[in-house]
């Protein structure tokens, strides 16, 4: 019986005859470059990936022969990779990715480096729910920010539901598109990493001033600060955020600075207004 | 694994006309079977004309061992008050190891496994199939991954040069 069904099946290709929903469940799992590159397998497969609605854009995991055109290998890498996402995202068809990450770690010397991202790259996905964003290490000379030129990521994501954001280069992000974004009004889990609390918590506040309906709300301290100006912030002149919905804060930071009580304070007001739990967790640095 | 008599069993019928007698509390696994004993609570005898015998019966000796290990770890902690938590690390790793175990199948086998989960709704299972498939795909160029999956290319080698001048981004090292 088995044997027949064996037989019967010869060497069909099967993963081809899925429905394109469950091929792109599989591509789900792979990073960006890898989805894109099933272009080539076959006529089936030529135009599967410009409407996966999962992008993994990955610099640890993307793939490109850095070393050998000369120049600097590092800056070589992260502008082929930010050419691979800008080209990915232009030439698919971006309103139906409901899931995002991007993960953008490395050090460049290039002086363009910071225009990372073009204008327009992130404004066309209106059915994002979900988005990752880390922004680690990217700079060109160290003092400028790498968000020099306005890359509207924030604006992008905003109907996103769940929204995680991290890496040093955070302060720059928010600095520099806080400003012009709008209410982000479906999120309801927050996620932020390695922002000093101490040194930028007004970001934090007015980021969270827009997120009027936010449920969960998980913190983490940064590990190392580049300005070294703790506690010097004049904190809480944004009226507090009134969290109606807030049910959950998490809390986490490697060591207590001098603006904490100020930081903590804040907190327990939010959670007050909304009976939220709140939990505080210290963990050393390892 | 002895079962009490007042448990239901349900008939689950494949596509070439096999019969399969389980507990509902397996075949609840299935979120499609759920929601029609939900919705008509009387019925013992059903149909799966997307499924058969082979791939049907994978499916449920998947839902089994997993019926099977939660049962199992809800009595250890009916009995000792809490779970310890190395001995649910255990039964997770116990799990897991099984899970592997059973993906060991031919491409053809996963594909019908990956549509029947995604048919009858197991997403356990979905996750384990689509995960593998997925894990047969990454770090293969596009040769090995035809050959993987018996794909056959019906592109000629001047679409293919086509496809790939038009996404140089995406093979910038050369395989």
């Amino acid at each position: 019986m088995e044997h027949a069904g064996k037989s019967r099946r010869g060497d069909r290709d099967m993963i081809s005859s899925l429905p394109d929903c469950l091929i792109h469940l599989i591509m789900s799992f792979l990073t960006a470059q890898q989805a894109v590159r099933t272009c080539v397998l076959s006529k089936r497969w030529k135009h599967l990936w410009t409407t996966l609605p999962f992008l993994d854009f990955d610099v640890l995991k993307f793939e490109c022969d850095g070393e050998s055109e000369g120049g600097d290998p590092q800056s070589n890498k992260l502008e082929k990779f930010r050419d691979f996402v800008s080209m990915t995202l232009l030439l698919r068809e971006a309103s139906d990715v409901h899931t995002f990450r991007l993960f953008c770690f490395g050090i460049s010397h290039l002086p363009n480096c910071h225009m990372l991202f073009g204008p327009k790259m992130f404004l066309k996905m209106p059915s994002l729910t979900s988005a990752y964003i880390c922004m680690d290490n990217i700079w060109w000379d160290g003092s400028k920010s790498c968000f020099k030129g306005k890359s509207n990521i924030l604006i992008g994501f905003s109907n996103v539901q769940s929204l995680k954001l991290s890496g040093s280069k955070l302060k720059d992000l928010l600095e520099n598109e806080l400003s012009n974004c709008p209410e982000f009004s479906n999120l309801k889990d927050l996620s932020v990493d390695d922002l000093c609390l101490s040194c930028h918590f007004n970001l934090l506040a007015s980021f969270l001033n827009r997120c009027p309906y936010l449920e969960k709300l998980s913190l983490k301290d940064a590990v190392y600060c580049e300005s070294q100006m703790h506690g010097n912030q004049e904190l809480l002149k944004i009226a507090p955020f009134n969290a109606k919905r807030l049910t959950t804060v998490e809390f986490k930071f490697y060591k207590r600075k001098k603006s904490f009580p100020q930081v903590v304070k804040y907190l327990q007001d939010i959670t007050e207004n909304s009976r939220a739990q709140i939990s505080m967790t210290s963990k050393l640095l390892v | 694994m002895a079962r009490s008599s007042t448990e239901n069993m349900i008939t689950l019928m494949s596509s070439d006309g096999e019969e399969f007698m389980v507990t509902e509390k397996v075949a609840r696994e299935c979120t499609t079977i759920r929601n029609m004993l939900e919705d008509d609570c009387v019925i013992t005898n059903i149909p799966l004309p997307n499924v058969t015998s082979d791939i049907l019966s994978m499916v449920i000796e998947y839902c089994m061992e997993h019926v099977a290990a939660a049962e199992k770890a809800a009595a250890e902690t009916a009995e000792k008050g809490s779970s310890s938590a190395p001995a649910a690390a255990k039964a997770n790793k116990d799990l897991e190891e099984w899970d592997k175990a059973f993906m060991n199948v031919d491409v053809y086998t996963l594909c019908d496994l990956i549509l029947a989960a995604n048919y009858l709704n197991v997403s356990g299972l979905l996750d384990l199939t689509i995960q593998t498939a997925a894990n047969l795909i990454k770090g293969k160029s596009p040769e090995q991954i035809r050959k993987t999956f018996h794909i056959q290319n019906d592109l000629s080698l001047e679409e293919e040069e086509k496809i790939r001048s038009q996404t140089p981004w995406a093979f910038e090292k050369s395989e």
